[in-house]
């Protein structure tokens, strides 16, 4: 462990001193192989992500194959281990990371890419996959930002494409099995992996560029290796691993409670959400696993708050069902329900008077856009008449904050959608008034939250170019302008920073140049308000030549080879194109309750998925 | 929903210890992670009423980040009758052995009549074999420091705080047993100490060994 002494040194040490409730200790000297999860950013992010505690648990339930935790230390401890030449390590055991067989990174987010450099180098393990020995450990990415790995592609050994429950185990057994055998060198180790489902070796790929930038090809180097990989899913939720544990973090984390996870996908479909496509199928669990798994993790954590979390959680079939089981026995333990991702159209009383887990007097809903006009664009099949009837609830229950979210910069956005958005706002406040009967509670307040619009790979909107700064600042400000009433507080996201998303987001490999002058010029933390700078960043992209409008502000060609093609999230890209069409005429696209429109997922396979029944032809 | 008032069937006292990496969680953190370990224990607790019921807990004294005690206090309240042998064995259970629970039982003596804590403080580095003097003269000195005050932070003299002390030497650290004072009014953080050595040591050592009652002699339990 870290010297005491240090620890007494650096904010919050509960982050780096283990020890926690329900952590996972083997004995090194009986395991076979050793996984360090890393999360790049700090331990109490870290710890409140459901994927990494499922896929802690996934790998840890193999007994010899022991999984660790690792994060990216705070700046202060940084600051300590390069003082002291203390290389980082994993939490359980305390040992190096470089010593692990296998590292694997979480992708959560573009701007945590300079995190997984930092934590490389502090880990002392080489930056470069290319430049690592048979004595390094395996690199490998996943998450949500592994849909397009290809800016981080030179720093990765290999991506896990999709859900890691089964296939991390299976590349762990690989590894096993040909260290074994003592076939292992590490190019022997990735030939093999890149045969395997859902895995992509970057490094067994040739990128060809056209002279404006563009990609002329990205072809496998040999024949076994796939064209495109097709990411993983697990077929029956019901059946997938669950952990029936938790760590237990000692210091105060962001989401310090049971999660739930009722569903995997989204049958929404709005038009600029990756998550809304690429977890696709929709599969389900059933009511009464997951009360069993409620029940369980009851009895192991302790936590007196139970998340149900999913993309739209009003959408579960059997929301009722599930809740009324939940209830049996939570109101009598103390503990209470949460519903975080509840849709303007589900909010019913039926539904409140359920869930004490709404006790806050917040209200939040995200309608992304100020117009219907628009709403029908990018999808978001919610309506002016769904806000009045959720805020008829809202206010009847007494809550009177009101926060809703929206996005600046959406694909056919007009001047009048901007105004629409603060024509919504007012329009809850004078709903409060307008309606009959008697009021509870305070005059309402209204916060709207407005993002900028980042062009995401595997959306309809893939293809769409970011508005320039310029327009941003210009649409924000107009925005402002049109807010006149002084019970709305409107916040909005700093632009430079979804420009920066914006470039990695849809970016090749060249990046990796601009990330690794990045490392050299001490940039991380891109995440953290206080460590974002865009000048420098603006200085690297011009060290390393690189434009940023030409990933940020370009429309793409829907001829050209795209950075990602070589993924396959399941989900077509002529459907993408259909629904871009749909999205300039302003036609929105049932949800997949109501009517499947092909997106091409269903071929994956799902038990308990909406798409069971669809014509599978229908994307081709 | 609870059905009308649960019976408050008795109190009880846990004494527990606090050491290793559990030394580095603060204090709000040590009441979440006892909150959680109740509830896995499955022990019957009271729950404050009100619109957001918790497990009501009191503590005994507050402990500084990075020291260690053998002799931490919580009151807790049970609603169902359990022996104080199975709560102890049920907590110890569901508690890291860092934070293991020593004894159970019904309480004698409130907190509010806690006087005083003795702590055993390590100085490491320039304080070996003659440092007893020098440790001595600022120990019976006044002794100014930035302390946490109602009223925000305050220059104070917290020489009042100090009870008796004995300074071992040894090779390369001293070791100082000392009382400090502990009521509410009073209470003294040993890290104060460390606060007005002019040279401070390059690693030290904080481990709270008794708490007393106002005479300074009777040991609290
Ligand atoms: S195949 Fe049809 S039902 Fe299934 S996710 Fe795609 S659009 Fe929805």
């Amino acid at each position: 462990m870290i010297e005491e002494k240090i620890l007494k040194r650096v904010l919050k040490p509960g982050r780096y001193t283990g020890g926690e409730f329900g952590q996972i200790i083997k004995d090194k000297a009986k395991v076979k192989a050793r996984f360090a999860f890393c999360f790049p950013d700090t331990y109490e992010i870290g710890m409140s992500n459901l994927g990494i505690r499922i896929l802690y648990g996934a790998l840890n339930a193999h007994e010899d194959i022991w999984c660790e935790r690792a994060y990216a230390p705070w700046i202060d401890m940084e600051e300590e281990m390069r003082k002291g030449d203390i290389p980082l390590w994993a939490v359980e055991s305390g040992d190096p990371l470089k010593e692990f067989d296998i590292v694997g990174f979480t992708l959560q987010y573009e701007l945590c890419y300079t995190n997984v450099l930092n934590v490389l180098e502090l880990a002392k393990i080489p930056l470069l996959a290319s430049e690592r020995t048979d004595s390094d450990p395996i690199i490998i990415g996943g998450g949500p930002c592994s849909y397009n790995p290809e800016p981080v592609a030179d720093f990765f050994d290999l991506f896990s494409i999709g859900e890691g429950e089964e296939a991390l185990c299976e590349i762990t057994r690989l590894y096993i099995q040909m260290k074994e055998e003592g076939s292992y060198t590490r190019a022997a180790f990735l030939r093999e992996a890149a045969r395997m489902d859902g895995f992509y070796v970057p490094s067994l790929y040739e990128v060809r560029y056209n002279e404006d930038g563009t990609i002329a090809s990205h072809e496998p180097k040999y024949e076994d290796v796939p064209r495109r990989v097709v990411k993983r899913i697990m077929k029956d939720m019901d059946e997938s691993y669950f952990p029936e544990n938790f760590v237990m973090p000692y210091i105060e984390t962001v989401h310090d409670r049971i999660m739930l996870e009722v569903y995997r996908g989204c049958i929404r479909g709005c038009r600029f959400c990756q998550a809304g496509m690429v977890y696709r199928p929709i599969r389900e669990k059933t009511p009464d696993r997951l009360n069993e798994q409620a029940k369980c993790l009851f009895r192991n954590t302790g936590y007196d708050e139970i998340s149900l979390s999913s993309l739209s959680i009003s959408d579960y079939t059997q929301i009722g069902c599930l809740t009324d089981k939940l209830l049996e026995w939570t109101d009598d333990s103390m503990v209470s329900l949460s519903l975080p991702s509840m849709r303007l159209d589900s909010f019913t009383h039926e539904l409140m008077e359920k869930i004490s887990g709404v006790r806050s007097s917040t209200l939040t809903f995200a309608p992304e856009a100020g117009t219907q006009r628009l709403r029908d664009a990018i999808n978001k099949n919610v309506t002016e008449a769904d806000l009045l009837q959720a805020l008829d609830v809202a206010f009847d229950y007494g809550k009177n904050t009101v926060k809703l979210y929206f996005m600046l910069g959406l694909p056919t956005e007009t001047d009048e959608d901007i105004e629409g958005i603060a024509q919504l706002a007012k329009r809850v406040i004078d709903y409060y008034y307008e309606r009959p009967g008697k009021r509870k509670g305070k005059a309402p307040s209204v916060t709207i939250s407005v993002a900028c619009f980042i062009p995401k790979p595997d959306t309809a909107f893939q293809w769409e170019a970011q508005c320039t700064l310029e327009e941003l600042d210009r649409k924000q400000q107009l925005l402002k302008e049109k807010i006149t009433d002084r019970r709305i507080r409107y916040n909005y996201h700093d632009a430079n920073v979804s420009r920066l998303e914006a470039v990695f987001a849809r970016g090749d490999r060249k990046l990796s140049g601009a990330l690794l002058e990045a490392r050299r010029r001490g940039v991380r933390f891109d995440s953290w308000d206080e460590f974002f700078n865009y000048d420098i960043w603006m200085e690297i992209f011009d060290t390393v030549g690189i434009d940023p409008a030409f990933y940020a502000n370009r429309t793409f060609g829907e001829d050209e080879v795209l950075p990602w093609d070589v993924i396959d999230c399941g989900v077509d890209k002529a459907f993408f194109k259909r629904e871009r069409a749909q999205a300039y005429a302003s036609i929105p696209t049932p949800n997949c309750k109501e009517k499947c429109s092909g997106c091409g997922a269903n071929r994956l396979g799902g038990e308990r998925s909406w798409c069971r029944d669809c014509p599978s032809s229908l994307a081709k | 929903m609870v059905q009308g008032l649960p019976v408050v069937t008795r109190k009880i006292r846990i004494k527990f210890i606090k050491q290793g990496a559990l030394k580095f969680i603060s204090h709000l953190d040590l009441c979440r992670t006892m909150k959680t370990a109740l509830i896995r224990a499955g022990i019957p607790i009271y729950y404050t009423e009100g619109f957001n019921p918790h497990p009501k807990m009191v503590f005994a004294l507050p402990l500084s980040i990075g020291a260690s005690s053998d002799c931490e206090y919580m009151d807790l309240k049970l609603v169902a009758e359990m022996s104080d042998a199975e709560v102890k064995e049920r907590l110890a259970a569901a508690l890291p052995v860092e934070l293991a629970p020593i004894a159970v039982y019904e309480p004698q003596v409130k907190f509010a009549e806690i006087g005083w804590a003795r702590y055993r403080m390590t100085f490491f580095g320039d304080y070996g074999v003659g440092s007893a003097a020098k440790l001595t003269e600022m120990l019976t000195s006044p002794m100014i420091v930035m302390k946490h005050t109602k009223n925000g932070e305050r220059e104070t003299d917290i020489q009042g705080g100090i009870g008796r002390f004995e300074i071992v030497e040894l090779e390369g650290a001293a070791v100082l047993d000392i009382m400090l004072k502990a009521d509410s009014a009073n209470y003294t953080n040993p890290e104060l100490i460390v606060q007005a050595m002019k040279e401070k040591p390059e690693d030290y050592r904080i481990e709270r060994m008794g708490v007393y009652l106002a005479d300074g002699i009777t040991l609290f339990v």
